[in-house]
C-alpha cells in the first residue's frame, strides 16, 4: 500500500481541486445554454476544452478513474463536435447527469482523496448515447453518398432493447477503441449502427455478437462516414490552446473587509485634513488642490474595494435553469423560461442566501402555477408556458421577481382556508385586501402538507421563503391574477455589509445615520428657530414649518448627555437631519454633519440585540466604535417615552 | 461555570484587580486580555452599568461597568479605564474595572468559600474571598457574572416599542 502523501502530491491535488470546480461551474453553464439552443460548434468546442482541460488536469494529479470518466465524456462531446452526434435534449440529459457525478466526485476527493465513486453505470449512458443517437442532420445529408443511410436517426429507449447486448455491443466497443482514442468514436457510432439494423437483426437471430462482424461494420464506418465527415470538422477549426478566461484570483472575504475598513478609515481621515484646512483657513492652492485629489482617488479606491464583494446574479439563475428543465421534464410542461438582468450584481453573501428561497418559489411556479399544455391549449393559452425570472436595479435595491403566466392563486380558497383554519374570523373579509389575503399564504403553519391538495399547493414554505428573504433584510410579497399567474417579488439591498450612510456628531461624538432615512440636510445654515409656547421649537424650512427634535437628547438625554450649548440658541447656525416620520417631515438637530459615505456594518455584541434606534456598528478613523442609528425608530421610540410619562403625570 | 467547577484544591491562577477601592479577583483564564481604554461610546437605551461600545481589532465589544454593577463606587480612572475582555459562551464582553493589580497562584487553604458577607454580586457568582498578606480578595466568576442571561437585562424599558 502506497502512502498518502507518496501517491499524491497534496499541492498539486489542491490545485487541480480548485481548478477542477471552477471548470465544472463553467461547464454547467455553458451546457445550459448549449442546452437551451444554442448549440453552435463554438460552445461545443468551449464544452470540449473545459472538460479536455479537467481531463488532463486529473490526470497530472494521479486520479486515474476521475481521468477516464472525463474522457468519456469527451468522448460524446467529440461526436458532437465532429457532427457524429445530433446533441438532443437526451443527449444533453446524460451529460448534466455525468456533470453531477463528476461534481460530487470532486467534492469527494477534498474530504478524502482516496474517494472513488462507480462512474460505470454513467460511463456506459455516455457511451450508448454516443453510439445510439446519429445527427439527424448530417445522416440526411450523408444519406446519398453513405451506406449508412440504411439507418434513421433513433431515439434512446434502453427499456425496449435488451440491455445485455447492448452491453455487449458497448463491451466489445470498448476493447477495439481502447488502444485507440482517436478512432475510438467512430468505432462506436459504426457499433451502433449495424446493430440497430444490419448486424442487429442478426444479433437477435444468433443472440450473440461476433467480433468479426463488428470489425466489418467498423470498417464500412471508417471507410464511409469519417472521410466527410472529418473535412467538416477541419472547418470549424478548434482553439484549444487560446483560452480567453479572465485571470483570476482568489481572496478570503475578511482580507476584503479589511480592505473596505481601512480605506474607510482613510476617508475619515482625508476629511479631517480638509476640515482643518478650512478651519486654519490655508491658502496654500498646491497642497489644496493636492488634498482635494487624494479625495478623488480614495472614493475611486473605494468604490473598487467595495465592487470586489460584488458578484453577478447570474450563477443563481443558472441553477435555476437546471431546476426548471429538471422538473418541466418530470412534469411534461412547455415551459420558456427566460432570464434578465443576470448581470445584476449584489453581495456575495446575498447572492448565497437567495438561491433557496428562488429555487423554491420556480419549484413553486411549476409545480402549481404552470399549467400541463393540454390544460393551457384548453384555456386558449400558448401551450408553451412563460417563466421569467428578473432581477433589476431600482431605488437603491434589488427587485428579484419570477413570474409565471399559470393558473394563478385562487384568493377565495385561501380565504376559505384561513376561515377553516380559524385564523380569521369570517366576517371581517371586507377589511382585507387582495393583497393581505395573498399574504395569508406567507403565515407561518398555513402552508403544511395537508394542504397541499386543498389549496392547490400553494404557500408550501413561502412561510420559510419570506423569513429568509427578510433575514438578508429584504422584503417579499406576491401578486396574482386568477388564470393570468403569478408574480413573486423579492427586493433585497445591495449588500449586507455596507451602507450609504451620513457620518454625524452629536457633542464630540460620531455617528452614521443611513442615506436612505434622510430627505435632506441642513448643514450649517442660518435658520430662525421659533419656540412656539414653549411646546417646543419649530424651524422655516423653505416656507414649511417643521418641527425640531434633539437627537442627542433624545438618544442620551437620561443621560445628560444633551447638547444644551444648542438647544439654547434661538437663531443661530443649525445643522439637523430631515426625515420623513410618519407622513410628515421632522428635523432632528445635530451638532455637526460630516460626510456622505460608504460604512462597512460591523455586529454588536449579542447583548445589544434588542436595543431600538440602532441598526449596528461602525469602526471610525480613529479606531473607535460607533452606533448606526435608525432615526425614525428613535423619533417613535421618544414619542412613545413621552406618552407613558405623560400617562403617569395624568394618573398620578 | 459556577463554583464547584473551579479547581480550588490545588493552585489556581488568578488575575486580581481593584474596583472601588477593594480587591477583586477571577481565574485567569476566564480573561483573555486587559486592555487600556480612552473612550467608551455609550449605547443609547441601555442599563447605566452598561458602559458601552469599544473596537477590538475591527470589532466591536460591549463593555460593562463591573464597579456599577456591584453597587460601587465609580472612581474614573485619569489615565483611562482597564477593560478585562472575557470570552464567554460564543461572545465578547469587556469588564471595566478600575486598575489591574496582579496575577496571584491561590491554594485551597488561601480560601475561605463560604464568609458571612454582605454583597451586590450573585452568590451564585461569588466563590469567595482569599486572605492573602493583610488583605482580602473578592474572588468571582466573572465569565457566569457576564453570561448572556445576565445581558439580556442590558436594555432599558424594554416592551416601549
Amino acid at each position: 500500500m502506497v502512502e498518502k502523501q507518496d501517491k499524491y502530491d497534496m499541492e498539486i491535488v489542491k490545485c487541480f481541486l480548485n481548478e477542477g470546480k471552477e471548470l465544472v461551474d463553467e461547464f454547467e453553464h455553458v451546457l445550459l445554454d448549449f442546452d437551451k439552443g444554442q448549440k453552435t460548434p463554438e460552445m461545443n468546442g468551449k464544452l470540449f476544452r473545459m472538460m479536455h482541460n479537467l481531463k488532463g488536469a486529473s490526470k497530472t494529479a494521479g486520479f486515474p478513474k476521475l481521468t477516464d470518466f472525463c474522457h468519456s465524456i469527451e468522448n460524446v462531446l467529440q461526436n458532437v463536435r465532429n457532427g457524429k452526434l445530433y446533441p438532443t435534449k437526451e443527449v444533453c440529459s446524460v451529460l448534466f447527469k455525468a456533470l453531477d457525478l463528476l461534481k460530487s466526485y470532486l467534492s469527494g476527493i477534498t474530504v478524502d482523496v482516496d474517494f472513488s465513486i462507480d462512474t460505470s453505470f454513467i460511463e456506459k449512458e455516455l457511451l450508448f448515447i454516443s453510439t445510439a443517437v446519429v445527427s439527424s442532420e448530417k445522416s440526411q445529408q450523408d444519406e446519398e453518398k453513405s451506406p449508412l443511410n440504411l439507418f434513421n436517426p433513433i431515439n434512446i429507449n434502453k427499456d425496449v432493447e435488451a440491455p445485455s447486448i447492448i452491453d455487449n455491443v458497448v463491451n466489445v466497443a470498448q476493447n477495439n477503441s481502447q488502444n485507440n482514442y482517436q478512432s475510438e468514436s467512430n468505432n462506436i457510432v459504426a457499433d451502433k449502427n449495424n446493430f440497430q439494423k444490419k448486424i442487429g437483426e442478426v444479433l437477435i437471430e444468433q443472440g450473440v455478437i461476433l467480433e468479426d462482424q463488428l470489425e466489418k461494420a467498423l470498417l464500412v464506418q471508417k471507410n464511409a462516414g469519417a472521410g466527410p465527415r472529418e473535412g467538416t470538422s477541419a472547418n470549424n477549426p478548434t482553439i484549444v490552446g487560446s483560452s480567453i478566461k479572465e485571470e483570476q484570483i482568489r481572496v478570503g472575504l475578511w482580507r476584503l473587509d479589511s480592505l473596505i475598513n481601512f480605506i474607510g478609515e482613510l476617508i475619515i481621515y482625508h476629511s479631517m485634513i480638509k476640515e482643518r484646512t478650512t478651519q486654519i483657513k490655508l491658502d496654500d492652492s498646491v497642497l489644496l488642490e493636492a488634498i482635494s485629489y487624494i479625495g478623488k482617488v480614495v472614493k475611486e479606491i473605494q468604490s473598487i474595494s467595495l465592487s470586489l464583494r460584488m458578484i453577478p446574479i447570474k450563477s443563481v439563475f443558472k441553477k435555476m435553469q437546471r431546476t426548471v428543465r429538471t422538473i418541466s421534464e418530470l412534469q411534461n410542461k412547455k415551459v420558456n423560461f427566460v432570464t434578465e438582468g443576470e448581470d445584476v450584481e449584489l453581495d456575495k453573501v446575498v447572492v448565497d442566501l437567495i438561491g433557496d428561497p428562488l429555487t423554491h418559489l420556480i419549484r413553486n411556479a411549476l409545480d402549481h402555477g404552470i399549467e400541463t399544455p393540454e390544460e393551457r391549449v384548453k384555456k386558449g393559452k400558448n401551450s408553451e408556458a412563460t417563466l421569467t425570472l428578473k432581477a433589476e436595479h431600482k431605488e437603491g435595491n434589488v427587485y428579484v421577481t419570477v413570474k409565471d403566466d399559470g393558473r394563478g392563486i385562487d384568493k377565495e380558497k385561501i380565504w376559505a382556508k384561513a376561515v377553516e383554519k380559524g385564523l380569521i374570523s369570517e366576517n371581517k373579509k371586507k377589511d382585507f385586501t387582495d393583497d393581505e389575503i395573498l399574504r395569508i399564504l406567507t403565515i407561518p403553519g398555513f402552508s403544511t402538507k395537508d394542504e397541499v391538495s386543498e389549496i392547490s399547493g400553494r404557500g408550501v414554505g413561502l412561510d420559510v421563503v419570506k423569513t429568509t428573504i427578510e433575514g438578508i433584510k429584504g422584503t417579499f410579497w406576491i401578486d396574482s391574477k386568477i388564470n393570468e399567474g403569478t408574480t413573486f417579488y423579492i427586493n433585497i439591498p445591495l449588500t449586507l455589509s455596507i451602507i450609504e450612510g451620513m457620518v454625524i456628531s452629536l457633542e464630540d461624538m460620531k455617528y452614521v445615520v443611513p442615506m436612505g432615512q434622510l430627505v435632506e440636510t441642513i448643514n450649517n445654515s442660518r435658520y430662525i428657530t421659533v419656540s412656539s409656547t414653549g411646546k417646543g421649537r419649530m424651524i422655516n424650512l423653505r416656507g414649511e414649518v417643521i418641527p425640531v427634535l434633539d437627537l442627542g437628547k433624545m438618544i442620551h438625554g437620561n443621560r445628560g448627555r444633551c447638547n444644551e450649548k444648542i438647544s439654547e440658541k434661538s437663531e443661530a447656525d443649525f445643522s439637523g437631519l430631515v426625515i420623513n416620520y410618519g407622513g410628515r417631515k421632522v428635523s432632528l438637530e445635530v451638532g455637526c454633519i460630516h460626510s456622505q459615505q460608504q460604512i462597512v456594518i460591523k455586529n454588536l455584541g449579542k447583548e445589544l440585540g434588542d436595543i431600538p434606534g440602532v441598526i449596528g456598528g461602525f469602526i471610525l478613523g480613529d479606531g473607535e466604535a460607533g452606533l448606526i442609528l435608525n432615526l425614525p425608530e428613535i423619533v417613535k421610540y421618544n414619542a412613545r417615552l413621552i406618552e407613558r410619562n405623560n400617562e403617569k403625570i395624568a394618573y398620578n | 461555570m459556577t463554583q464547584g467547577d473551579f479547581n480550588l484544591d490545588n493552585e489556581w491562577k488568578y488575575l486580581i484587580y481593584r474596583l472601588g477601592g477593594e480587591l477583586y479577583g477571577s481565574p485567569l483564564l476566564s480573561i483573555k486580555e486587559v486592555i487600556k481604554v480612552s473612550r467608551i461610546k455609550p449605547v443609547p437605551y441601555t442599563v447605566p452599568h452598561y458602559r458601552g461600545i469599544i473596537s477590538l481589532r475591527g470589532n466591536i465589544i460591549g463593555v460593562v461597568d463591573l464597579r456599577i454593577k456591584f453597587g460601587l463606587n465609580p472612581q474614573e480612572n485619569k489615565y483611562g479605564g482597564n477593560v478585562l475582555i472575557v470570552e464567554n459562551e460564543d461572545m465578547m464582553i469587556g469588564a471595566l474595572v478600575d486598575d489591574v493589580d496582579s496575577v496571584m497562584a491561590l491554594n485551597r487553604d488561601d480560601v475561605d468559600l463560604s464568609p458571612a458577607i454582605e454583597t451586590k454580586i450573585d452568590t451564585k457568582f461569588f466563590i469567595g474571598i482569599a486572605k492573602v498578606n493583610d488583605s482580602l480578595i473578592n474572588l468571582i466568576d466573572i465569565a457566569g457574572t457576564l453570561s448572556n442571561e445576565d445581558l439580556r437585562m442590558i436594555s432599558r424599558n424594554r416592551g416601549v416599542l
